[in-house]
């Protein structure tokens, strides 16, 4: 049950913790390009430094996750 | 038509120095949800049996599974930290239940109750790791080891956002699986009004009892995931794996 619940959990947050730091790093990008007016250079690094985080996050929460599995 | 289901209602205009802290339909919720957690707890462990009766045991048999869930993470410091896990489970669980029943403010499908309490378990995270780290080592945690050094500011950066990406997506996961519960129920009531025929509205009502048992699930995995998360971001910052 311990497991499952972990599974469960871990499942239900992989698809977010991916998409918003995305669309964060999209709207944040588009409102540094609206201030500045350099479109669409805020935007593209926004959007790539967001999916970069969501990544880094999800990467980082099964590696950790692996090694106390291991333990 | 804006992303609200049910309305606040002003019930005590209220401010101090300036900021609006009036009483709302939302906050009596809270705190009836707040009282209820408090009032089933108190009531199901007063003259506690070594032999436990039913309520007793429910909550007996909850406690022990936050525990079971919790121990591998907080090693030593379960006891310290399941009070809080095990309360934020409890309080999302009850105020999830809660909005099902008909013209009760639905807290948890609003935007400002869940990011409340994912800026508590932000703060609460930090002072963890804080505390258990002191301040200087708990944020050197932030620069990842062996790393190269000229991908390392980049990686600060990613660690940093991410940090900051945790309360919002505490926040958005809660509000936007309850908010589409909601929203489905009220979608297929809906449909009765679109048919105007009495054949036709059996099959909205099984619909919508087919989504009631499905949200009865989803408010109970929402709370324990997001206390769980919570459970994880603490024992992460305590052992300096932030």
């Amino acid at each position: 049950m311990q497991g499952l619940g972990k599974e469960f959990g871990y499942s239900f947050t992989l698809g977010i913790e991916i998409t918003l730091p995305t669309i964060l790093g999209a709207v944040a990008g588009y409102y540094i390009d609206k201030q500045l007016t350099s479109s669409p250079v805020g935007l593209i690094i926004g959007v790539f430094f967001g999916a970069a985080v969501g990544l880094w996050t999800v990467v980082k929460k099964f590696v950790i996750g692996q090694e106390r599995d291991e333990k | 038509m804006g992303l609200e289901i049910g309305s606040v209602r002003l019930i005590w205009q209220l401010s101090c120095f300036g900021q609006d802290i009036s009483i709302t339909s939302a906050v009596i919720v809270i705190w009836l949800v707040a009282l209820l957690v408090f009032g089933l707890c108190y009531l199901a462990v007063w003259r506690a049996k070594v032999v436990p009766g039913k309520s007793q045991s429910l909550l007996e048999i909850l406690y022990e599974f936050w525990f079971d869930q919790t121990k591998d993470l907080f090693e030593a410091e379960t006891d310290h930290w399941l009070p809080f896990i095990f309360g934020l489970f409890l309080f999302i669980l009850v105020a999830n239940l809660l909005a099902m029943v008909p013209n009760v403010y639905p807290i948890t499908a609003n935007i400002n109750t869940t990011a409340t309490l994912a800026l508590i378990v932000f703060f609460t995270y930090h002072f963890a790791g804080i505390r258990k780290n002191g301040l200087w080592h708990y944020f050197r945690s932030f620069v990842p080891s062996g790393m190269p050094l000229f991908i390392l500011p980049f990686l600060v950066l990613i660690e940093i956002g991410s940090h900051l990406a945790r309360p919002f997506s505490l926040a958005v996961r809660l509000f936007a699986n309850m908010t589409a519960g909601h929203l489905v129920t009220f979608t297929l009531l809906s449909l009765i009004f679109v048919f105007k025929n009495i054949w036709l509205t059996g099959f909205p009502l099984l619909g919508r009892a087919a989504v009631g048992l499905f949200e009865v699930f989803v408010a109970f995995i929402q709370a324990y995931v997001f206390a769980y998360l919570a459970a994880l971001y603490i024992s992460l910052a305590a052992s300096e794996e932030a």
